[in-house]
């Protein structure tokens, strides 16, 4: 009895290895889609602030102000720089975009630094340019609570712009957007290979067969989700490995933990998958449900803005989103060690949304004969 | 003995009735030919006989199951070749047969020197043969002719020594000599106790089958020995066409 239901799934899932492999387009779109978006993601996709253009507002002249300008002129982060000698022309380079960030320091700025009384240097930025300006303001106040603390030896001279970043300390964007990515693009083939799955099936005429075959919808079921689990694992891997060794970036959590916490997370997407893929009738109709669904659950997760953030309806709306915990645990595991228990906490919610989308697929597969 | 009993079965989809209140029984070890144009509903019905479709009204027993609510003890028994039979194209004539083989736990003589299913005395060697696909077993199924296809698709169908075997227009864009092909491998390959239900739009190929079922919008309008009807497949022909004919008529007014 056990043997023949190891026999059926095994049957299934190399028959899904093979149909996967021999599809020179499916086999691009597993590996090669995977690794050339994490080469390009990784050069573009980036909150980090190169070349910001600065307009510099000198009206102290002393050594104090020339000091502070050259940590500018000396930072990687700033490029172009503009010196006026007047409002006028300050606020020109702003309204021109020729510039994100502008440096006013006034008169009585060596006056104030030598006296320790507190001096002000007025940091502006484009409020066009959201984020970049956000960012730019950031490094800026860096850069002078750098100095004055050089300069007296203390925090506290009045330049207090402090910016101060927990788990990446140095601003190093490039470590959250990278983990973000390979967790994405590990989302996103598992979601396609299983949502063309059945859909593709069903196209070919191959599905009916499947139905009116010995395999029981478990089996059905166990033999469409075990392949496309281990390749997004095998991606997942690989592209975790990529990230460590080509960007230096540190793994500080438990490695049992985060393959544990994928794969969770992976069968929850898988469930989702099959679910779209055993209501859809084309492949075409797949693909569109996917993204459909993609779109939402990414927005919903906390990658482009905080989930604190949403509206109070939308925050719960997030619990039903498997890719919210998906984005908790591999950021958390990787880059904060996350423990044991925030693990759980995250991953016991991706189990519910695994069991359910799972069932539905497979009471899907039966209601979709009609 | 009977192997479908069906009862009033109605199907309809919305307001269109593919199966009006039909009854029909089916016996036991022998070829029965659905007959019938397109569109007079013998897909629909193979489809419900199976459960793939769930029927609006009536009842179905299929070799002593339901096929509405005990499919997958009705799918061990069964072996069912759609109009466009279900091959995966990316694998090769023997990986295709090899799937069905595992699916159905078909037993496959191992053979260590020619690999598993390619020895001496496996049935999927005596399937090759038989369907003379053997030089072609390598072949992706993707790539096969129409009529080697559906020799394919007949011998997975027939893997496993199904009780009752469903085949839905397996000669339809076939060569003639494939055809006979195919009508051959049913005949040698099936043991004497299976029930064979074949449906066909060729009444010359019904003519051969032990009991003609000639369906029209739905409707069973002929049951019997296609003898009975015509001596030979000729008059058969006309005899179904004059049945077909001034319903047809009638119905245009």
């Amino acid at each position: 009895m056990i043997r023949e239901f190891l026999r059926r799934v095994a049957a299934l899932i190399k028959k899904e290895f093979i149909t996967i492999w021999n599809d020179p387009k499916t086999k691009g779109i597993i590996i090669g889609m995977p690794l050339m978006q994490l080469l390009i993601f990784s050069n573009t996709s980036t909150m980090e602030v190169q070349n910001i253009d600065t307009v510099i507002l000198d009206r102290s002249k002393s050594v104090e102000s020339r000091e502070l300008i050259s940590r500018f002129e000396y930072s990687p982060r700033f490029r172009g720089f503009y010196y006026v000698d007047n409002e006028d022309d300050f606020k020109k380079y702003f309204d021109v975009q020729k510039v994100q960030i502008g440096l006013n320091i006034p008169n009585d700025f060596s006056r104030k630094v030598k006296s320790g009384k507190g001096a002000i240097v007025q940091v502006v930025s484009d409020g066009r340019q959201t984020n970049s300006a956000a960012i730019g303001a950031g490094y800026a106040g860096q850069i002078i609570s750098g100095y004055s603390n050089d300069l007296m030896g203390e925090p506290d001279t009045g330049i207090n712009i402090t910016v101060r970043n927990w788990f990446n300390p140095n601003l190093k964007y490039k470590w959250y957007i990278l983990t973000i990515i390979v967790s994405m693009l590990s989302l996103v083939t598992t979601l396609i290979l299983t949502s063309l799955s059945i859909a593709r099936e069903r196209e070919l005429g191959t599905f009916d067969q499947l139905i009116v075959s010995p395999l029981s919808s478990f089996e059905i079921l166990l033999g469409k989700s075990i392949p496309p689990l281990c390749i997004a694992m095998t991606l997942t891997m690989i592209m975790t490995g990529i990230i460590i060794v080509f960007f230096k970036i540190p793994f500080v959590g438990s490695v049992a933990l985060f393959l544990l916490s994928m794969t969770i997370s992976l069968l929850a997407i898988v469930g989702v998958g099959l679910f779209i893929s055993a209501i859809s009738n084309t492949q075409q109709q797949a693909i569109l449900s996917a993204m459909t669904f993609m779109m939402p659950a990414v927005l919903l997760s906390g990658f482009l803005s905080p989930v604190e953030d949403m509206p109070m309806c939308l925050q719960y709306l997030t619990y039903l989103d498997p890719v919210r915990f998906f984005m908790v645990l591999s950021r958390g595991i990787f880059l904060k060690g996350m423990g044991l228990g925030d693990v759980m906490a995250n991953i016991i919610p991706l189990i519910i949304i695994a069991t359910i989308t799972l069932t539905l697929a497979s009471r899907t597969f039966k209601r979709k004969l009609g | 003995m009977q192997t479908v009993i069906i009862k009033n079965l109605t199907k309809k989809f919305g307001s269109t009735v593919a199966i009006d209140n039909l009854s029909l029984n089916i016996e036991k070890g022998k070829i029965t030919g659905l007959i019938g144009a397109d569109g007079a509903g013998k897909t629909t019905l193979l489809r419900t006989i199976i459960g793939l479709l769930l029927p609006s009204e009536g009842e179905i027993d299929v070799l002593g199951f339901n096929p509405e609510t005990q499919k997958n003890e009705l799918n061990q028994h069964i072996g069912y070749m759609p109009q466009k039979f279900g091959l995966y194209e990316d694998l090769t004539v023997i990986e295709n047969l090899k799937l069905y083989a595992d699916l159905k736990g078909v037993n496959i003589a191992p053979s260590p020197l020619e690999g598993e299913g390619r020895g001496e005395g496996s049935i999927l060697t005596k399937m090759l043969e038989f369907t003379t696909l053997a030089p072609f077993q390598d072949r992706l199924a993707g790539a096969l002719s129409g009529g080697m296809k559906q020799k394919l698709g007949l011998a997975c169908t027939l893997l496993g020594n199904p009780e009752f075997l469903l085949l839905d227009e397996p000669s339809v864009g076939v060569d003639p000599i494939s055809r006979r092909d195919l009508m051959k491998m049913v005949r040698n390959m099936i043991s004497p106790e299976t029930t064979v239900l074949w449906s066909t739009a060729y009444l010359d190929e019904a003519h051969s089958f032990d009991t003609a079922v000639v369906l029209d919008k739905g409707k069973v309008i002929y049951e019997g020995k296609p003898h009975d009807l015509a001596p030979t497949p000729q008059e058969f022909e006309n005899k179904v066409i004059d049945l077909i004919l001034p319903l047809a008529l009638r119905e245009r007014g």
